[in-house]
């Protein structure tokens, strides 16, 4: 029951995360921060499997903190992509992982304003996207996103836009909760304010 | 040119590969062991008969007390062979523990061991239910009763195995004193007392439990070390 | 003058002796014990779910636990039912286990698994503050175990348990389970009674309560937890970390709480 969501607006990519963490029909948290900041300009959603979660997400961003100190150069958004996914990948013989991610980030050399925005499953599929959505969530904003998102949408509409997703969210969907709104741009990663319609 | 034959569809049995049989990790041969805990005592009781898991006797004199140290018995329903695996590892390692200390290990030292011991087998436990008896340092008689993985509690009197829920209400009511209207001053009952309370107990598990009784061993550990004691129990 | 030959020294065959000494070296040494033809996680289950399998083994659970941070410290209550099925183990489990003489934890899933890893841990807090020379914060602590347990998951593990202590960022409680959770949080609450507990907890919950309000607070809650939960019960055992450490405030038998709560006069008036 679990929501991801991050879309490009001009500049940067907007990225939503629902902040609960349950067990069974128990709502044990509401503030749990889902999106980690891997670097000044890299965001990983991420939702699944309890304890999968944290482990593998922490994993991943102490190696990519690794890589830029070994280089003293961050690593890009496709490398790390490409590095989360293959340790999904070669792990699911042996240790499965049970999440999905979204990766988010912003590179100087990238084009496309440099911005990107990849979506990954937890069996090591990996797809770029302007538009990513996990969970059950995707069934309600996939559609609506086809039809009202545009990369370059400016972040007061991208923030109108979210908007509009969670209140559909809160109309149509079964659960509803709090979520988590960070945005990621030439300028860094910032947190944004979020009020979910109660 | 060869005709085609119809043959009968291949029995599906033949296809499958040889099955070798469950692997049957345990088998409860049963019994009752219980203990009570007094100032400067402790008496512990277990019946001798081993049952095969079903209504077959296998024999009539397994005694299910061990004697770990001069001041404490391992009492252990349950699958004789884990019991008697169990019994040779503990002997063992309190072996080598008195070797490079100089001395035996302690009673409560000894239950917490036994815990560890169980809980390294936590994925693959030991099918046996313990109880630990003994005095301690001090020369008090306490009993500490475990379940199969090794989570144990300090008591006064506890009992274990399949005649379990009929004793432990009666040792509850006598010995706790539970729901008694009148209870009598004096809590310190004296060591004769305590024996012929649980020679009734154990009696009273043979006598509504199918895999209690033959004989049961009395044990009072005290002060002066272990004492064994043999007492009937009904043989039908 | 003695020439050795350290490249052509005799490989003996080793004894009986040897083989001897290295089974009880290998008794010796602290390890955990595999099946032999299953996934640890499934051998209990597989093996019991069978017509011809003995009794399965019912290894003792707990129930109602609780702890929440409000403005004087951090309140942790919980029961002291301990249940191996519908059979009641013991009516008188100390479920509040003392970590260290600054931590706490609690006990609800499996009491073997709780008390056993809790008291490892117990063990590499005391052996990080004699390294470290001082005393570890509740986050590395609840971190310890939640890694200990991701570790074996799939194992069949069954904890959930709170840990708190105060350190020197203040009060701090953390909740972490069997599957590798690990929550920071205000209010947490575990076991079968906890959502009864949490009703109170919930509702009753103000900041700036003063002591004997929170002490209140946490005993209600488990005792409304234990009078609907049939796995809850027993006394209820309610300590307060403070900066200076945890103290045991109070215990109480569940019966004797009903009588106080509901002004009840007893039919049978039980003599102790």
């Amino acid at each position: 029951m679990e929501t991801l969501l991050a879309f490009k607006v001009k500049g940067g990519v907007l990225c939503l995360a629902d902040s609960s963490v349950n067990h069974s029909i128990v709502k044990m948290k509401d503030d749990e921060d889902k999106i980690l900041e891997i670097d000044g300009h890299k965001l990983l959603l991420s939702a699944g499997e309890a304890g999968d979660r944290v482990q593998f997400t922490e994993y991943i961003s102490k190696n990519i903190k690794l890589y830029s100190l070994r280089n003293s150069y961050p690593m890009s958004t496709p490398a790390a992509a490409n590095f989360i996914r293959n340790e999904l990948a070669t792990s699911i013989r042996s240790h499965p992982y049970s999440i999905n991610l979204i990766l988010a980030g912003y590179d100087k050399e990238v084009e496309d304003g440099g911005t990107s925005l990849y979506y990954m499953d937890y069996l090591g599929s990996l797809q770029k996207l302007n538009f990513g959505c996990h969970g059950y969530a995707s069934y309600f904003l996939l559609g609506l996103l086809d039809r009202h998102h545009k990369c370059d949408l400016s972040l007061e509409d991208g923030i109108n836009l979210m908007h509009l997703c969670t209140t559909e969210l809160k109309t149509r969907f079964l659960v509803s909760g709090k979520y988590t709104l960070k945005f990621v741009s030439s300028e860094g990663i910032k947190v944004l304010p979020f009020n979910a319609p109660q | 040119m060869e005709t085609l034959k119809l043959s009968a569809l291949p029995e599906k049995d033949k296809q499958q590969p040889i099955s070798h049989g469950r692997f049957e990790a345990y088998v409860d041969n049963g019994g009752t062991v219980l203990a009570v805990a007094g100032k400067d005592y402790c008496v512990i009781a277990g019946d001798t008969r081993m049952s095969d898991g079903g209504y077959g006797i296998q024999t009539r004199k397994y005694t299910k007390i061990f004697q770990l140290t001069k001041k404490c018995v391992l009492a252990t329903s349950g699958m004789q062979a884990d019991t008697i695996a169990l019994q040779k590892r503990l002997k063992s390692m309190l072996e080598s523990f008195e070797k490079e200390h100089g001395k035996p290990m302690s009673t409560p030292a000894i239950a917490q061991f036994l815990s560890n011991t169980l809980y390294y087998k936590r994925f693959f436990p030991y099918y046996t239910f313990n109880l630990v008896a003994g005095v301690d340092e001090q020369g008090e008689g306490w009993i500490w009763t475990y379940d199969a993985v090794g989570s144990h509690e300090r008591v006064k009197y506890s009992s274990q195995g399949s005649g379990n829920q009929l004793v432990i209400p009666l040792l509850d009511n006598q010995v706790a004193k539970f729901n008694q209207q009148i209870v009598e001053g004096n809590k310190d009952v004296s060591c004769e007392q305590v024996v012929s309370f649980v020679k009734d107990s154990i009696t009273s598990a043979g006598e509504r439990d199918i895999y209690t009784g033959d004989f049961a061993d009395i044990v009072v550990v005290d002060k002066n070390g272990v004492h064994w004691e043999k007492f009937e129990l009904k043989l039908d | 003058m003695i020439n050795i030959d350290f490249d052509n020294i005799e490989q003996s065959q080793p004894t009986l002796y040897d083989t001897l000494a290295s089974d009880v070296k290998f008794l010796n040494t602290p390890h955990f014990e595999l099946p032999p033809n299953a996934n640890p996680g499934d051998f209990l289950r597989e093996t019991f779910d069978h017509p011809s399998a003995p009794k399965a083994l019912e290894f003792a659970h707990g129930t109602t636990t609780l702890a929440f941070v409000y403005g004087g410290g951090i309140i942790v209550s919980v029961d002291s039912k301990s249940t191996q099925g519908p059979y009641v183990a013991s009516r008188s489990v100390k479920k509040v286990i003392e970590i260290t003489p600054t931590l706490l934890g609690t006990m609800a899933g499996g009491a073997a698994d709780c008390s056993f890893w809790e008291r490892e841990l117990g063990r590499r807090c005391r052996l990080y503050e004699l390294r470290n020379k001082e005393l570890i914060s509740v986050a590395a602590a609840s971190k310890i175990l939640a890694n200990i347990v991701y570790s074996y998951k799939g194992y069949g593990l069954s904890m959930g348990t709170m840990i708190t202590g105060w350190d020197k960022t203040g009060p701090q409680l953390y909740y972490v389970d069997n599957d590798g959770t690990r929550l920071h949080g205000q209010r947490f609450s575990c076991g079968s009674g906890s959502t009864y507990a949490y009703g109170v907890l919930d509702t009753g919950f103000k900041w700036d309560m003063n002591d004997e309000e929170a002490y209140e607070l946490g005993r209600r809650a488990v005792y409304h937890a234990t009078h609907r939960d049939a796995y809850s019960g027993g006394a209820i055992n309610v300590y307060h970390v403070q900066k200076d450490g945890w103290k045991k405030i109070s215990s109480d038998d569940c019966f004797k709480l009903y009588q106080k709560y509901y002004n009840i006069v007893p039919i049978n008036k039980p003599a102790n």
